[in-house]
């Protein structure tokens, strides 16, 4: 099928729901059958895409792969917890449990390596990148919002102090707009340009 | 979603599918200044196009982070190695954000460029139906292709169900001999600092293009090569007229609004605004 008349499809589609957003009075009936289509749609991708995984893990089983170790952790792990929630119940309170008693541990493991990670690279900061007035403003604000984090300021009880901290607290909210919008705006134009693609950039 | 998260997105509220027997939430004024912009941004986008349609004039400017990703599929094609990617974990589950296909324009790109490099292109995904197109894109180049092995479409992969899970899934990636570089594009949080890490410690080049705001500040932290801001979209050097008029009705953009917050914070100043 031609590229762009799946790109077209995409882009009706898109305008349509949008429309029915726009005028929910006349159209909200349609808006929720969608809306139906969609995660009924979704749901078969994460279906297809859960095949294709297992597939992939038992071809590497039986190829015996480098790696073929964590297949059949993985392969052993997905068919537990799928036993469990065909015969206990997505809803089961132990199930969940069960899961989270696995999941949570390894998700907080990661979570506590990102945060050395990112210790290691806010140290190797200006050898990375510089001493730039990005890197710069990026390391003082870092520790301006540390030391307001820590409290010990706003214990002051001083209304010039507490007036500075309300201040930096509003800047974020500032720069994430202004990075928010810009972001907002670049995938509109990300998309015209797909739509408008004149082949020039094929070769 | 079946288990509880510890990132949540920033926009959760809006963008979760709605229940059996709930509404959709209702327009306010801010989705009407929205709406505006964005039909602004259009106007602009459609009179550049035309314009730079006629002049084929070279791009004002082209994003460094663009023009790192043509080096590296270049210098990947010169030494016969091959690119990794990290297509993002947000796409359409659990909450759908189409800026989280940002990535598939350059992957395709670089899946194509395969028959140059001897090396399948291969990427990770941390969604199912991103790791799906993504297989489709192999796909349609395999179709036709002469070394067949090149462009199998089980090199893109589903990593994990989850932001941690898919990042974790994806560092095997990184562990191959003939990798040149990884490309991480798309929708991603913090979590991306444990791939560019272990690129820097194999002393190899990590480039980002991220769509979310966490992902920025991370890739900042995290990657020599990155896109701030809009330019995260931008994936490819702008050589048509479609892109160029892109980045040129950014900039028109860019200079409205920075006009506009300037005029509002006057205003405001004055007692106009409330």
């Amino acid at each position: 099928m031609n590229h762009r008349l799946a790109a077209w499809i995409t882009l009706l589609s898109a305008s349509l729901v949008l429309l029915a957003l726009v005028f929910q009075q006349q159209l909200g009936a349609y808006l929720g059958l969608l809306l139906h289509w969609a995660i009924i749609l979704s749901t078969m991708t994460l279906l297809i895409a859960l095949a294709g995984l297992m597939l992939a893990h038992l071809r590497k089983i039986s190829g015996q792969d480098h790696g073929i170790l964590y297949s059949l952790v993985l392969l052993v792990s997905f068919l537990a917890a799928l036993a469990g929630g065909l015969f206990m119940g997505l809803e089961n309170q132990q199930y969940l449990k069960w899961i989270a008693a696995i999941i949570r541990p390894l998700e907080s493991s990661l979570l506590a390596l990102l945060a050395l990670v990112l210790a290691g690279t806010v140290v190797t900061l200006f050898r990375r990148r510089g001493w730039s007035p990005m890197s710069v403003s990026f390391v003082l604000f870092t520790l301006i919002f540390l030391v307001i984090g820590l409290g010990f300021l706003q214990g002051l009880q001083n209304s010039t102090v507490n007036r500075l901290i309300a201040f930096f607290q509003r800047l974020p909210g500032i720069g994430i707009r202004g990075l928010l919008i810009g972001l907002s705006l670049g995938s509109p134009f990300y998309g015209s340009a797909v739509y408008l693609w004149d082949g020039e950039a094929k070769q | 979603m079946p288990f509880p998260s510890h990132e949540k997105h920033p926009n959760q509220h809006l963008l979760s599918w709605p229940k059996s027997g709930e509404s959709m939430p209702t327009l306010n004024n801010n989705d009407a200044l929205a709406g505006a912009l964005f039909l602004l941004a259009l106007l602009s986008f459609i009179v550049c196009w035309f314009y730079q349609r006629r002049k084929k004039r070279p791009s004002q400017r082209s994003p460094q982070a663009a023009l790192a990703a043509e080096a590296f599929l270049h210098a990947a094609a010169e030494e016969g190695s091959h690119l990794s990617f990290y297509l993002g974990s947000r796409f359409a589950w659990p909450y759908p954000d189409l800026s989280g296909a940002s990535g598939l324009a350059l992957y395709s790109l670089a899946s194509k460029r395969a028959i140059f490099n001897d090396h399948a292109t291969q990427a990770a995904a941390g969604d199912p139906a991103l790791a799906l197109i993504g297989q489709m894109v192999t796909q349609g180049h395999y179709k036709n292709a002469v070394a067949l092995e090149l462009f199998r479409p089980e090199r893109t992969f589903w990593s994990g169900s989850s932001p941690w899970a898919s990042i974790a899934g994806s560092l095997s990636l990184t562990d191959s001999p003939a990798n040149a570089a990884l490309i991480l594009s798309g929708g991603f949080g913090p979590e991306i600092l444990l791939a560019t890490e272990q690129m820097t410690r194999s002393s190899l080049p990590s480039l980002v293009f991220p769509a979310t705001l966490s992902g920025q500040t991370a890739a900042f932290l995290g990657s020599a090569y990155l896109a701030l801001g809009e330019d995260a979209f931008q994936t490819t050097p702008p050589v048509n007229a479609a892109a160029k008029a892109g980045l040129q009705a950014q900039d028109i953009m860019r200079i409205l609004i920075g006009l506009g917050l300037i005029a509002a914070a006057v205003l405001k100043l004055a007692g106009v605004l409330q």
